[in-house]
């Protein structure tokens, strides 16, 4: 993951975590889970969230890189924001898209 | 609450007045096959702060996707060609086209490789995040426009609210997900384990 992407989920973890959103990060193309592990450290360490692969993008075709996704508890994308964790504020924005989702139950 | 009920909840555009103005112009004309061609992306109300620095990557600028049908050739390297630092005004950001915006008026340079169909169209996805210095206002905008490839040819966007994000084939609000994918630390993750609550999906790249 990106230095920066990585930085602001761990700087948020706690008021994500407490949102009760879940992350998972989705390496695409040329990332391989045994990739992933040898850039963790450069990350900042172990994530406090799961990293996936799909370097064949079998199950991934539609996903878009640097982007992300908000799935509900049914597996239904809510929205889906490029360079989330790039944009000041996005992070607020998007936990009231949390919000939002929950309440709808 | 039914389903379609949240998706308009979430989706509700802003204000037509908060939202710059934004229209797609076919400036070549005639469209000759293998000339090269213009078309001009204008934004009226553009945040300033979009423009402010050139050589940092700045993401907080708007973004236009550009998802070109067969025959339209856009003219410019596809970014992942190149190493950081990335010059956005002459290059895109991946396939189907993305490129950043670094001006009012953005000219985007292509090619017909074959004489377009009548009812041909080149979409685009304009997004970008406004009031991102209020975590209370900040939000995020989506508009699309199709294009069509005839001279004078103009889009603007019939509905903020319109959401498509990516080209053909690519995950949009209301597709359903299901993935079983291995984690660096050699286990399996099931989205299903997640049903719960909801989750937040992020791809990357580990070498950036």
């Amino acid at each position: 993951m990106c230095a920066t992407q990585f930085g602001e989920l761990r700087r948020n973890y706690e008021t994500i975590e407490a949102s009760g959103l879940s992350i998972i990060g989705l390496a695409l193309e040329e990332t391989s889970a045994a990739d992933t592990k040898k850039f963790v450290p450069s990350m900042g360490g172990e994530p406090p969230f799961p990293l996936v692969s799909d370097v064949e993008r079998v199950q991934t075709k539609g996903f878009e890189q640097t982007t992300s996704y908000l799935i509900d508890a049914d597996g239904v994308v809510r929205q889906v924001y490029p360079m989330l964790t790039y944009a000041r504020g996005s992070m607020r924005a998007m936990l009231r898209d949390v919000e939002r989702v929950l309440a709808d139950g | 609450m039914n389903s379609l009920t949240a998706f308009a909840l979430l989706l509700t555009p802003p204000a037509q007045a908060d939202v710059p103005q934004t229209t797609i112009r076919m400036q070549a004309a005639p469209l000759e096959v293998g000339a090269p061609l213009e078309l001009v992306v204008r934004i009226d109300g553009m945040d300033p702060r979009w423009l402010a620095d050139r050589t940092a990557v700045q993401v907080e600028r708007p973004i236009l996707q550009i998802d070109a049908p067969d025959g339209v050739e856009l003219i410019g390297a596809p970014i992942a060609e190149r190493v950081m630092p990335i010059d956005f005004e002459t290059n895109y950001l991946r396939l189907p086209y993305g490129r950043k915006l670094v001006a009012a008026r953005t000219p985007i340079a292509f090619e017909l490789t074959e004489a377009p169909a009548p009812d041909a169209r080149i979409a685009f996805n304009l997004v970008y995040w406004l009031d991102n210095d209020d975590a209370e206002k900040a939000r995020f905008v989506r508009q699309r426009f199709e294009l069509a490839l005839v001279p004078g040819a103009e889009a603007t966007p019939a509905d903020a609210s319109v959401t498509n994000w990516g080209g053909h084939g690519t995950l949009n609000v209301g597709d359903t997900v299901d993935l079983t994918l291995p984690s660096h630390d050699g286990f399996d993750i099931e989205l299903d384990e997640f049903r719960g609550g909801p989750v937040l999906i992020v791809t990357y790249r580990a070498h950036w």
